[in-house]
């Protein structure tokens, strides 16, 4: 039963927009500030998505409300870092939505791939 | 020098972030000068810096100020259908004792209640938006899913009339509160409240 439940939540969030998608999936790498995460997406997207600090932060707030992140009170090295800079993670809810995100994903580019004609055919 | 061309710069995108609403502004403004501070420092072109920032600038505050009203419009309504459940329940519960002071003071306060509310949602609708820009893809689940739980004081309504109907024998409050639930249940459903 509660996992039935658990499991409606999860799927209430998707399909996950394209900026929070890049958001979870750099954040679970490791908590991340604000900089770090603009660049992990950067890298993750290989240029395609950049994220700027408006975006970003109005991303990082609705995570936040539905509880799929937090902020981080630990520093990863607090001798190189500003004390100033928040620090986000993924929470247990924000890594099964991702997962799911990723399952729905593939499933859906799996369907693509086996439809025919096949994808790039004329 | 070029650290005082920076700490301009720093200023003059302070200044630009005054124009989220006060809420966006008080939790994450420092945050995004921060990050724009981080950009301009270790980005080999200011000038694509500058322009990346107007272009996230322009989105960000249409979006949160679209957020910021449709939170404002739950509120309206939901303190609406407040008001217009207690003046229902005013005209319901004093009907069979008959007093006509209270009876029209319960009509006044529903009228006050739909006016009200209606006249309010309007002018907000009538506002544009900042800087006349969609959000541009950034979604609004939490402001969206909170409009659901004005299905409450529907249903909360719809309950009084059942009560009332069942009580009285009434059709009339009964037909009433079926609709009533019916409503609410298209709101519920409507703003992802089943999904």
């Amino acid at each position: 039963m509660t996992r039935g439940r658990h499991e409606e939540a999860v799927g209430d969030f998707l399909p996950l927009p394209n900026a929070t998608f890049h958001i979870l999936l750099a954040l679970r790498k490791g908590e991340k500030h604000g900089y770090a995460i603009m660049g992990e997406v950067d890298r993750l997207s290989e240029g395609r998505v950049r994220l700027g600090p408006g975006t970003l932060y109005g991303a990082i707030k609705r995570l936040l409300a539905d509880g799929l992140i937090e902020e981080s009170d630990e520093r990863p090295d607090p001798t190189l870092d500003d004390e100033r800079r928040r620090y986000y993670r993924v929470t247990a809810i924000g890594e099964r939505v991702c997962a799911a995100e990723v399952d729905r994903l593939r499933s859906l580019l799996s369907r693509a791939v086996g439809r025919r004609p096949s994808l790039g055919e004329t | 020098m070029a650290s005082r061309g920076l700490g301009l710069q720093r200023r003059i995108y302070w200044a630009m972030l005054a124009l989220h609403p006060r809420r966006f502004r008080t939790e994450y403004r420092a945050q995004m000068l921060q990050l724009f501070t981080d950009q301009l420092r270790y980005s080999p072109s200011r000038p694509r810096v500058w322009l990346s920032a107007l272009k996230d600038l322009a989105l960000s505050v249409s979006s949160q100020r679209l957020e910021e009203s449709m939170r404002s419009n739950f509120i309206v309504a939901l303190g609406g259908a407040t008001l217009a459940t207690v003046g229902l329940v005013g005209v319901v519960a004093g009907r069979p004792s008959g007093g006509l002071g209270a009876l029209a003071a319960s009509i006044g306060l529903i009228l006050v209640a739909v006016v009200g509310t209606a006249f309010l949602l309007r002018r907000s609708a009538d506002q544009p938006s900042a800087l006349g820009i969609e959000g541009g893809g950034m979604e609004s689940r939490s402001v969206v899913g909170l409009l659901k739980w004005t299905a409450v004081p529907v249903a909360g309504l719809g309950l009084v009339f059942a009560f009332f109907g069942l009580a009285w024998g009434s059709a009339v409050h009964g037909g009433v509160a079926v609709g009533l639930l019916a409503v609410s249940a298209l709101i519920w459903r409507g703003f992802g409240g089943s999904r």
